[in-house]
């Protein structure tokens, strides 16, 4: 959080330090300056000053209670006067500001929503969108650290396949959203940022809040970044800030904009023209290129296909089934990423532990080491579709060493897989189709008996106290099977029991993890994506680890004062587990004691209580719960809560690992 | 083959590292009598809970238990990397520990006892027969 980024510190207060401290001074100079500027000719202001007067006196309250020139909310003084008139005679008004047009820009992008935590380098901005632009389209979302701000346009975005747009305040504003930056880069997720500043900076707060290069910043994890000190530049900047971040691969771009560019006063009739926004066609592999691919996986005896980011919209979802169901080819699709392929498909999975393939399809994989180097030990042939092909650079390690794939396709694989299916349906022979249906039939077996495996597994410590983990997940997809539900947080903690149980069959109904696997995540990318189905009537859930709940928890707030519905399942552990045991693991290994392997890394005395936590923030909370017979009635009354239109949240004491 | 039956592979593993003991006589740890409260305070203070739940049947379940002997040389010098080595605890200690998942009633029911969980084994089952 940027904290009080209001300009009063540019005007260094020289009053006495008792004024400061009690305030009073503050408010009878707003109350002189509003009756002063009556006396200029501002008639629509002028019962403002009397209702002040009228408060002040104790009208409703007590002097002492009642700041001496309390003035009516907005909405009150518009209920009575109708809108604001502009005092065309006041020289102090600002007319025409360049910020409205700034929103005119921004319309044509047609953003729902801008997430933002204020600060003063964009306040002419700020204004301009909730006065001249209404506050639609884009509506602001307030959020209380920029890292929940990005963090839900990361979760928004992956629900609405297009970006929502993060006011950031500076220096301070750019690095607090950092972290979720860098998730949102790593996870290939569009995001469209605006970070304002001092171009000449003034004052002692501009001078700290402003750069020489504020993109430079955080330029390791953005796609592309501008810096604009002229209106027809920044146009240009939104637009190709825009255009880029949902080119594939998609990521997080940001436009640095000028404090001082936002709020001088356009001459009349000077209007520079709105740009036009253009998009490409998603880049689609070569063709000769992708017949080869085609030849290699219909001669193929056991061929596996592997992907990460392809079946992100429900066309791509259903090209990708279209495309194992041809082949009768199994599709992994990891732990980490989005699921991509239906959880209960029977060809989910890697075929079993005697699958052997000989022809590997990896799919928008980012890092193909460790398939390469699996294929290289068996003797298969790896064929890599990825736009990841066409673009990467990055200080981040995440793409892997460097990998000898034998058949790399540059090109959008969800676009590429139209012309992939066609070639494959055309080489295939009615004797390659009979083979492919037994290989299917094991796959399928191979599949059941997996998930038979896992679920008589759950049954273990099933009635357990702290509660077990995959009792957690089966209570709650018991009352949430019949809704047209998604799933915002991540699986991995809780060691995929989801994928399981519930029925993933919609590309909506999971979102992977962070990318980045940057811990704070998951609390406020749920509340976004809550935030994008909600206008779709989805009941969208999370189970949230209680780590990872402790770095941003003011998004509750966010939730509550902005009616996302979003049911929040607290995985309380109370610990960051895995670092447990890392350390006592390091503890044993090192012969030195197995007695302090917890210190650093449990979350305990005192335990935290996250339902006070939750309701502290105007969120709907139950718990602590530890008795698993008294989880599901509290699932169903937080879900009534939910189905209402508002988040809720409850604390269940876990079990450590799932 | 009915052991065969029983066993997880980790645990041929475990008794495969059971007999390459030499340095303590497996029927001694055998005769070892633990107590309970002091294995409890040991299963919290040592973090066995965390990766074995606070029953021993969460996570990676500890039940149905091992022989004594073979736990205790289990706990104390693992052959499977994840698990760390309580190499620091006396084979009594371990002993008081076993002693401690002894007393503990069971918290995994019957098959026929979780409806919840059956649904979701009968719809694995329907959705298989389906893809045939």
């Amino acid at each position: 959080m940027s904290g009080p980024n209001d300009d009063t510190t540019l005007n260094p207060d020289t009053r006495p330090a008792e004024e400061r401290s009690h305030g009073v001074a503050r408010r009878d100079f707003l109350l002189g300056a509003t009756i002063g500027t009556v006396g200029l000719g501002a008639t629509t202001i002028a019962p403002l000053a009397q209702e002040a007067e009228q408060r002040a006196d104790g009208a409703g309250g007590t002097a002492a209670d009642r700041p001496r020139a309390a003035v009516p909310t907005e909405a009150e003084r518009r209920a009575e006067e109708g809108p604001p008139q502009v005092d065309v005679f006041n020289p102090r008004i600002v007319r025409n500001p360049a910020s409205d047009w700034m929103v005119d820009v921004l319309k044509v992008l047609d953003l729902e929503y801008v997430a933002t935590n204020p600060g003063s380098s964009f306040k002419g901005l700020h204004e301009s969108l909730i006065n001249y632009g209404g506050n639609v389209k884009p509506e602001m979302l307030t959020c209380l650290h920029e890292e929940s701000a990005v963090a839900m346009a990361h979760g928004y975005a992956k629900i609405e396949g297009k970006p929502m747009m993060v006011l950031l305040h500076g220096t301070v504003g750019l690095l607090h959203g950092s972290m979720a930056i860098f998730n949102a880069w790593a996870d290939r997720v569009p995001i469209f940022m605006v970070a304002a500043q001092h171009q000449d900076p003034v004052g002692f707060t501009s001078r700290r809040h402003s750069a020489q290069d504020l993109g430079g910043l955080v330029r390791d994890f953005v796609k592309w970044d501008d810096e604009a000190y002229t209106l027809n530049r920044w146009a240009d900047g939104v637009m190709q800030a825009y255009r880029l971040a949902m080119t594939p691969p998609m990521g997080p771009t940001l436009v640095v904009t000028d404090q001082n560019l936002q709020e001088r006063s356009l001459p009349p009739g000077e209007r520079p023209p709105l740009p036009r926004l253009t998009m490409p066609a998603p880049p689609q592999g070569d063709a000769n290129a992708v017949a080869e691919a085609a030849r290699l996986l219909v001669e193929a005896e056991s061929p596996l296909i592997v992907s990460e980011r392809t079946g992100v919209t429900q066309e791509a979802w259903d090209r990708l089934v279209e495309l194992a169901e041809l082949l009768q080819a199994p599709v992994d699709v990891g732990v980490r990423n989005r699921l991509d392929f239906p959880s209960h498909h029977p060809l989910n999975g890697n075929g079993g532990a005697d699958y052997k393939p000989d022809v590997i399809l990896a799919l928008e994989v980012n890092d193909m080491t460790d398939w390469v180097r699996q294929a290289e030990a068996s003797g298969a042939t790896t064929i890599s579709i990825s736009s990841q092909h066409l673009f990467m650079r990055s200080n981040i390690q995440d793409h892997g060493q460097y990998s000898a794939i034998d058949l790399i396709i540059p090109g959008d694989a969800a676009a590429t897989l139209p012309s992939l299916i066609e070639n494959i349906r055309r080489l295939l022979t009615p004797a390659q189709r009979r083979r492919n249906e037994a290989r299917g039939a094991r796959v399928a077996a191979a599949h059941l008996e997996r998930r038979l495996a896992r679920l008589e597994l759950a049954r273990s410590g099933w009635n357990a106290s702290p509660i077990s983990v995959p009792r957690m997940c089966a209570e709650l997809w018991a009352q949430i099977k019949d809704d047209d539900w998604s799933m915002a947080g991540y699986l991995p903690f809780l060691n995929m029991w989801p994928r399981d149980m519930w029925n993933f069959d919609r590309p909506y109904r999971y979102l992977g993890d962070q990318g980045g696997a940057g811990i704070g995540y998951n609390l406020p990318a749920s509340v976004g994506a809550a935030l994008a189905n909600k206008k779709y009537g989805r009941l969208t859930v999370n189970i949230n680890g209680d780590g990872d709940l402790n770095y941003a928890p003011g998004v509750l707030w966010t939730a509550a004062h902005h009616q996302i519905p979003l049911l929040i399942m607290v995985h309380n552990n109370r610990g960051y587990h895995r670092e447990v045991m890392f350390v006592q693991r390091m503890c044993a290994e090192r012969g030195r004691g197995t007695d302090r392997g917890y210190i650093g890394s449990a979350i305990k005395d005192p335990n935290i209580d996250y339902a006070s936590m939750a309701r502290g923030y105007g969120v709907y909370a139950e718990g602590p719960i530890a008795d698993p017979d008294e989880l599901a009635p509290a699932i169903r009354r937080a879900l009534q809560r939910v189905r209402a239109g508002e988040p809720a949240l409850i604390d269940v004491v876990s079990q450590p690992t799932g | 083959m009915r052991i065969a039956k029983t066993l997880r592979p980790t645990r041929f593993v475990a008794i495969g590292a059971l007999m390459l003991q030499t340095s303590i006589a497996v029927a001694q740890l055998g005769d070892l009598v633990g107590d309970p409260k002091q294995g409890e305070v040991l299963f919290r203070e040592r973090l066995c809970y965390a990766c074995h739940g606070f029953s021993g049947e969460t996570g990676v379940p500890l039940r149905p238990l091992l022989p004594k002997e073979a736990f205790i040389v289990i706990v104390r010098t693992p052959p499977m990397r994840q698990m760390p080595a309580y190499s620091d605890l006396s084979p009594q200690q371990v002993a008081h520990i076993y002693a401690y998942l002894e007393s503990l009633p069971s918290t995994t029911p019957s098959p026929d006892e979780v409806p919840l969980l059956n649904s979701i084994v009968d719809q694995a089952r329907s959705a298989s027969r389906g893809a045939d």
